[in-house]
């Protein structure tokens, strides 16, 4: 994480808004693999619904 | 020196995949329960005002004559001990109740299986968003309480896990929807286990008939189970007991 820091370029206000940045991008990336990932646990039990499972 | 490296790798890139995989299930498992709670809360609010607008507009679909029982009918009530002696009229139509059809995404009613102590409030549609809110209703199906087959789905695990006990329901068991009609109590015929392309459980059926689909088996979507239940009671059971009654006698 400190390596992280120091390999950013820029002041330190801006390197701290690029990890805030990275943290968000990486956690709105980590809800949409959950919530994929989270259809083949339960997709709501609808019917009619492609199934791409074996 | 390499070795040691590439340990390293493999240790960190284990203990990722571990870190992953436990907020994946506390994601999944904790956290979409708490979302379905708090939309489960705000419908409540809500569904006051939906059921009220849609009671204005109910409306008489359809209409059959009784050929029996359009006389005065005498009850005696006896429990109380007393000989009062009641008059009251027999119906003398069974009548088709209709409610509007409610808004995607919008609460139109409640659900409750006291056998396994479910008591959710009942969205339209079946689309991912509002099946995140709770238990949907498949527009293209009747809605519950009409006759034909109407059918709600829900999550079996997630958001909420409104039917986690679906499988423990048995013939016989009560299911009560409640929807600007009024009560409408199903009992549980038939408990099925299907392909999800197995559509054919949502085909309309003679009667009036609730399909509950839900994920099979828990913590999977590999397949489905399916709980059919028969309507008992509610505002349109005389029409259609009425209805059926008459297409055997015609059939016959």
């Amino acid at each position: 994480m400190r390596r992280l820091y120091h390999a950013l370029p820029g002041p330190p206000a801006a390197k701290v808004l690029q990890i805030i940045i990275l943290v968000v991008v990486v956690l709105v990336g980590l809800g949409f693999l959950f919530e994929w990932a989270g259809q083949f646990l339960d997709n709501g039990g609808t019917m009619a619904v492609v199934s791409f499972l074996p | 020196m390499r070795l040691r490296r590439s340990l390293r790798v493999v240790g960190w890139s284990s203990v990722t995949v571990g870190v992953l995989l436990v907020a994946f299930f506390l994601y999944q498992l904790v956290f979409t329960n708490v979302l379905t709670a708090r939309s489960q809360k705000l419908a409540e609010a809500q569904l006051v005002s939906n059921m009220a607008s849609a009671a204005k507009q109910i409306e008489v679909v359809d209409t059959i004559p009784l050929t029996t029982s359009t006389s005065p009918t005498t009850t005696t009530p006896g429990s109380t001990g007393t000989t009062t002696t009641s008059t009251t009229l027999a119906p003398v139509e069974a009548v088709l109740y209709s409610e509007p059809t409610p808004d995607e995404g919008a609460p139109f009613g409640t659900i409750q299986i006291p056998s396994i102590g479910l008591d959710k409030v009942l969205f339209e549609g079946v689309d991912v968003a509002t099946l995140k809110k709770g238990p949907g209703h498949m527009p293209w199906t009747p809605l519950p309480g009409q006759p034909g087959n109407a059918v709600i789905s829900g999550h079996r695990t997630t958001y909420g896990a409104p039917f986690f006990n679906l499988d423990k329901l048995e013939a016989g068991d009560q299911i009560i929807v409640t929807t600007a009609l009024g009560d409408s109590t199903y009992e549980v015929r038939e408990k099925l286990i299907v392909r999800p392309t197995d559509v054919s459980v949502t085909e309309p059926m003679p009667g009036a008939w609730l399909t509950l689909t839900t994920c099979n088996p828990k913590y999977s979507a590999r397949e489905r189970l399916i709980i059919q239940a028969q309507l008992i009671s509610g505002p349109n059971y005389l029409y259609v007991e009425t209805e059926r009654e008459q297409t055997m006698g015609g059939a016959s």
